[in-house]
């Protein structure tokens, strides 16, 4: 069975980038959530799990930076794209050293952009095997509504 | 109200008359009215008439087309023009419509478009390009050109819209121009054949013979008969889809306006390309310039790239998220004022980034330049320069917020239109 729900949580202080990213995504399959600052994406980080989290770089209170290196320390962490328009090379590099995704450079052509998020979930998916993808679809059916988890090898009815 | 005169009368006639009720110094009470012996309307169905989708006949299989918005509409434009709007009617025997206004009088006698001559067809051998020369004094309080002569242009419209045909038509004739309209690319050529025309404005998609197929008829046919200049073909396209304009310069067309379009795009499209054809009849050239793509280049966002790639063609996303552009590029350019006053260039270069973003997302290219300008002299602490170039700044963001609401404005047009059309469709089948 293939979990077709994917889920992102957009990071980004620009009312207009985040409608443009939530569109993007939304047209190849996501479920999305936006924020407006690092900190509003830590409280809806702790409300739900994410394949995805992508995140601007400088925002009021928190910033993306602070915001990925949190997430990156974290269990389970979903994938981190960071997409920014300005980035000094230094800042860059810790990131990528730290284990951040991918940093995406702004102007963005969303089309390309919302594929390429696409196929890194899809990607993650298909190689974790114990993380297999009936389990993601139970994850996100399960912060909807926490029933019980079912027994292994019962069928799961949605 | 006239053409719903004419719509709901079958013999007799329809008459307009226009009185005036009261002259004061400064303004004069004007009523109009609409006369005519059609069918009437039953007394117990005039106090629902102006209201929204009324029609006196609301039975499946009525005779009369349409959405019964008209009436409504009118009564919402003359009321707020602080006027009046009424009815008398008999059933069987006619109806009188009439509205009261008051108007602002004008001391200056108005400069006359090419009176009524819409629709004559003009025979071959009258002059190209007839001048009416009209005394300069008398000029002005008419939105016309000052150069004090009307350069009458002969367009030829493909259109087999009958909405689309009254629109187009009524903007032509507003300039004075006179407009012939046919309702398929056959009928196209045919004109073309038996008149000269100075521009045609070409639909695309038309019964019998599309514009395409029409545009290259015309053209194999002004070079067989060894035509100086060619005639210039302006297309007319609802659906912007990438390729359709390359389609449409292939066939041979001079340029592309996509559907819905301002009156005023039309008119100044229309006037470039007469004025170049005029300046090329001399040299005999043919011309393939893309006016239209010069033209949106000049305007603050590229409207149609903006829907069709950035909003994949989804119109309902595409004024939503210039909605979320009028917030947040007002909200920007509050904070780069204030940290312009307060002499913090860095904070200003800051709010400037933010704003070029979002400026590129809606594909506003001069606004997104200039916000990068301040960016950069925000950042190297260049006060001078981000003082300098505000100004220039906050007048294109006024110019994107002008052309962002009259694009709204278009965008729901061209809705209700479709909605009228469909309504329309769904009375011919019942």
């Amino acid at each position: 069975m293939k979990a077709e729900l994917m889920s992102a949580l957009i990071v980004d202080d620009d009312e207009v980038v985040r409608k443009m990213l939530t569109f993007a995504l939304e047209r190849v399959g996501f479920c999305c959530l936006s924020s407006r600052d690092g900190s509003d994406a830590s409280a809806t980080l702790e409300g739900g799990t994410f394949d995805l989290v992508i995140t601007d770089i400088i925002m009021p209170k928190t910033n993306g930076h602070v915001l990925a290196s949190q997430l990156l320390e974290g269990p389970e962490r979903p994938i981190i794209v960071v997409h920014t328009s300005v980035l000094e090379p230094k800042i860059a590099k810790d990131l990528t050293l730290r284990g951040v995704d991918e940093i995406v450079f702004k102007p963005t052509d969303y089309r390309a952009f919302a594929e390429r998020m696409k196929n890194l979930v899809e990607a993650k998916r298909v190689s974790q095997e114990e993380y297999s993808l009936e389990y993601a679809t139970l994850q996100i059916k399960r912060l909807n509504h926490p029933d019980p988890l079912p027994e292994q090898g019962q069928d799961l009815v949605i | 109200m006239l053409s719903n005169a004419v719509k709901f009368t079958d013999q007799g006639s329809v008459t307009l008359e226009i009185d005036t009720t009261a002259t004061l110094e400064q303004q004069v009470q004007v009523r109009i009215k609409v006369k005519d012996t059609g069918i009437g309307i039953p007394a117990n169905r005039i106090q629902h008439l102006f209201k929204e989708f009324s029609q006196v006949d609301q039975s499946a299989s009525r005779r009369f087309s349409g959405t019964g918005l008209g009436l409504s509409i009118s009564k919402s434009i003359v009321e707020a023009m602080g006027g009046a709007i009424g009815v008398n009617s008999i059933e069987g025997i006619g109806s009188e419509f009439w509205f009261e206004i008051a108007l602002k009088r004008s001391l200056d006698f108005p400069k006359m478009a090419q009176p009524s001559i819409e629709d004559t067809r003009v025979p071959d051998s009258m002059e190209r390009d007839l001048e009416l020369v009209t005394d300069d004094s008398r000029s002005g309080g008419w939105p016309q050109e000052s150069s004090g002569s009307i350069q009458v242009i002969r367009v030829l419209l493909a259109e087999d819209n009958p909405t689309n045909q009254m629109f187009a038509r009524e903007v032509i004739s507003r300039q004075g121009w006179i407009c012939e309209v046919v309702d398929n690319g056959r009928q196209a050529v045919e004109s073309i054949k038996k008149s000269r025309f100075d521009i045609v404005l070409m639909d695309c998609q038309m019964p019998e013979m599309d514009g395409f197929t029409a545009t290259a008829a015309i053209r194999r046919m002004e070079q067989e008969t060894s035509v100086p200049v060619s005639t210039p073909i302006i297309a007319l396209t609802a659906n912007a889809i990438k390729g359709d304009r390359e389609r449409c310069l292939l066939s041979g067309m001079d340029a592309y306006l996509p559907k819905p379009f301002a009156p005023k795009s039309l008119i100044e499209l229309i006037r470039k390309l007469v004025d170049e054809r005029n300046q090329q009849a001399g040299v005999g050239t043919l011309h393939t310039m893309n006016v239209a793509e010069k033209f949106e280049e000049q305007k603050p966002f590229d409207e149609t790239l903006f829907l069709e790639d950035r909003c994949m063609g989804d119109a309902e996303f595409a004024v939503s998220l210039l909605d979320s552009f009028l917030t947040a590029s007002k909200e920007r350019v509050d904070d780069l004022t204030e940290h312009v006053k307060s002499g913090d260039a860095v904070s200003a270069g800051a709010a400037a980034h933010s704003l070029k973003g979002s400026a590129g997302i809606i594909l506003a290219e001069r606004l997104s330049q200039l916000a990068e300008r301040i960016e950069i002299a925000g950042n190297q602490h260049d006060f001078s320069t981000v003082e300098s170039v505000l100004g220039e700044l906050v007048n294109e963001v006024e110019a994107c917020h002008c052309a962002i609401v009259q694009y709204k404005q278009k965008m729901q047009r061209a809705n209700l239109e479709v909605k009228e059309t469909r309504v329309g469709e769904r009375v011919h089948e019942g």
